[in-house]
């Protein structure tokens, strides 16, 4: 136990704790002592202000963050959107680091199970977590609303990441990634989606664009990650954990919690379907399409169909989502309502509608425009 | 007999040695000082930790400097880190060597082919504890990988700390794929790999890589010991080997190091500084496709 103590220290020691670092956007304060019950990890805004990890970083990176206002537009590399992360776990270390979300403010901490500090077993041939592992900011999975894929519902914890790059980042680190795919993992009953992801600062960054990538240039990582899964919890005699999707790793997915409306009628137009975040919205979409095209055709439909249906929003301080900007008649949204799905319908199934595409294209958005405010 | 260690310089630099003492405080060297044996009747024998698992620094007994402490070794001028080779994160077991033994480079194994890396025989501790660099352990044998390293013979026995929980259970090799399914060969999967990170070939085995057994093992440290007797003897040359050693050789030896002269040496190092953080790019993780 001293030896293992003194390598964590020797761990801690090689990277300057977090309140230490110059963070680009944030900045922590320790409190307690590490490796006991009382430490605590809290969030300062560059300006001082006391915040929460979990409800004031703003789910996207943005490049500018005027007096903690956050961007409203997401940070785009090249194409890509970037997110924010709060790593709570470093990669190789054991002590089981998460954003506590019934304290104030939500500072990180270490959990504890009956009494005492919990560390991750290490399951031969893994060391500690072999990710750096943490969670996006302002995301919430509703333990309330049951996952149609996983068929559980949500362990009440913002959405869980596990960022691949090289870089061992210190817990309460905020960086900036990439998403690249996602692994439905049912833990003990409960959803609990893994988010892939890479830090956006990573030398191999530009090259990791899906989950495709990762198979190419990290070998063995993935199978890996299902593997830790699957038994981290098995030497505290707790059985292998099980996933939905058969383990398979789904691409660019990011599955907040909102549109269950919209989520349920695409599971029924497209069964294969997989989803890409476009703004702050989930659209499920076939991976047939150029990205280009699809790009285009999700930012137009989710003008379309995201304005007519109402978002659901959740409230409580958690997860909100945006809300139309004035009231509707029912007969602005019925129309909204008919030309989004004819045009969605004819998008996915059509692809011998392509020729046609422009022409209908104009149809829809001449019938936007009447609705101009709505448009983003 | 325990020992104790006293650092000099600052660890993760240049500068950073690991020297040895005695119970009774006198300055010893780990490779000729610290008995072989902790046991012979029992077949325990005595091992010298370089290197704690799951850490990267290349930390090693100086062979060729007085009283050999144990310091970090230096390729193209820079301290050396052994790479992670995925799924692997530094050394996957507690590494270092056993005392009074030496590969001598100057004999051409009979299994191998191949002449002595110039060094103590390396040990591989798979026990669940991770050891301090300069701990001193009590082991017992278990059995015996033949590696081929750059054209050097390499062995590199398994062993486990006497004080292990599971020490009792495991007497041979087969305990050891029977209690810790995947350890075996993901060590040879480490030593065939380790350094294509450093733009160096796989390393090969002898015995296609097949462990040996313990009595294999214990032979084979054993003739290392001879080696090394030789060594001290000066039967054989020493080449640019340290032999100085305060403990094993009679007065009139010219390796027989006075406590006086011990001083000297450890007066000569800088005084324990601070430690320097290891650069992240060590944190590296290398993938290769097998």
């Amino acid at each position: 136990m001293r030896a293992l103590l003194r390598s964590s220290v020797e761990l801690l020691s090689r990277r300057a704790s977090p309140h230490r670092r110059n963070m680009a956007r944030y900045r922590t304060e320790e409190r307690g002592r590490p490796n006991a019950t009382d430490y605590r990890i809290y969030f300062k805004s560059l300006q001082g202000k006391y915040i929460s990890p979990f409800h004031d970083i703003p789910l996207y990176a943005s490049e500018e963050q005027d007096n903690d206002v956050p961007s409203k537009k997401p940070k785009k590399s090249e194409t890509e959107t970037l997110f924010n992360m709060v790593v709570e776990v470093p990669r190789w270390s054991n002590a089981k680091m998460e954003i506590a979300t019934k304290e104030a403010l939500n500072p990180i901490k270490q959990d504890v199970k009956k009494g005492k500090l919990r560390y991750v077993a290490n399951v031969f041939p893994h060391k500690g977590y072999i990710w750096n592992y943490g969670a996006l900011p302002q995301t919430w999975e509703d333990p309330s609303h049951t996952d149609s894929d996983t068929k559980c519902c949500g362990d009440n914890d913002p959405i869980d990441v596990c960022d691949i790059g090289s870089q061992v980042c210190s817990s309460g680190q905020v960086i900036r990634v990439k998403v690249l795919g996602a692994l439905a993992l049912i833990d003990e009953g409960e959803t609990d989606w893994k988010i892939i992801a890479i830090n956006a600062d990573d030398p191999e960054a530009q090259k990791l664009n899906s989950i495709d990538d990762v198979r190419k240039l990290k070998p063995g990582h993935l199978e890996a990650t299902v593997d830790w899964f699957k038994r981290y919890k098995v030497p505290d005699g707790k059985p292998e954990n099980d996933f939905a999707f058969n383990g398979q790793f789904k691409d660019k997915v990011l599955p907040v919690t909102l549109h269950l409306l919209l989520y349920e009628l695409w599971k029924i137009i497209r069964p294969e379907h997989v989803f890409v975040v476009c703004g702050d919205h989930l659209i499920p979409c076939s991976l047939r399409r150029a990205d280009n095209e699809l790009r285009w055709s999700l930012v137009l439909c989710r003008t379309l169909l995201c304005r007519s249906l109402q978002p659901h929003t959740s409230t409580g301080g958690l997860w909100c989502a945006r809300r139309p900007n004035r009231e509707r008649s029912s007969g602005e949204s019925l129309l909204l309502c008919f030309t989004s799905f004819i045009y969605l319908f004819i998008y996915l199934f059509g692809e011998v509608w392509f020729s046609y595409k422009t022409a209908f294209m104009c149809l829809f958005f001449g019938s936007d425009l009447l609705f101009c405010p709505y448009f983003f | 007999m325990s020992y104790q260690t006293e650092e000099r310089g600052s660890p993760n630099t240049l500068s950073y040695r690991l020297y040895f003492r005695d119970s009774d405080g006198k300055y010893i060297s780990p490779f000729h000082d610290i008995p072989m044996y902790a046991d012979e009747s029992q077949n325990i024998f005595h091992m010298v930790v370089e290197v704690p698992r799951w850490t990267n620094a290349k930390m090693e007994i100086a062979t060729k400097d007085p009283l050999n402490p144990i310091k970090q070794d230096v390729k193209k001028d820079k301290l050396r880190y052994v790479a992670n080779v995925f799924p692997h994160k530094g050394y996957i077991w507690n590494y270092g060597a056993i005392p009074q033994t030496w590969e001598d480079p100057g004999h051409k194994d009979g299994d191998t082919g191949c002449c002595g890396d110039n060094d103590p025989i390396d040990v591989c501790e798979i026990g669940s504890q991770i050891c301090s660099r300069g701990d001193v352990l009590k082991v017992k044998i278990l059995g015996v990988l033949a590696m081929i390293d750059e054209g050097e013979t390499d062995w590199k026995v398994i062993a486990i700390n006497v004080e292990d929980p599971e020490a009792k259970d495991l007497k041979n090799i087969d305990d050891v794929r029977r209690l810790k399914p995947g350890y075996l060969e993901a060590t040879v999967d480490w030593f065939r790999r380790y350094k294509v990170p450093d733009g160096k070939p796989e390393n090969q085995f002898a015995f296609n890589g097949e462990f040996k057994d313990k009595n294999f093992a214990i032979e084979t440290i054993k003739s290392t010991h001879g080696f090394w007797k030789a060594l001290l003897s000066q039967q054989t040359n020493a080449g640019g080997l340290n032999c100085k050693n305060t403990c094993v050789s009679g007065q009139d030896s010219p390796h027989c190091c006075s406590s006086d002269e011990a001083r000297e040496i450890i007066d000569s190092t800088s005084p324990v500084g601070k430690t320097e953080p290891i650069p992240s790019s060590v944190d590296k993780w290398f993938y290769y496709e097998k």
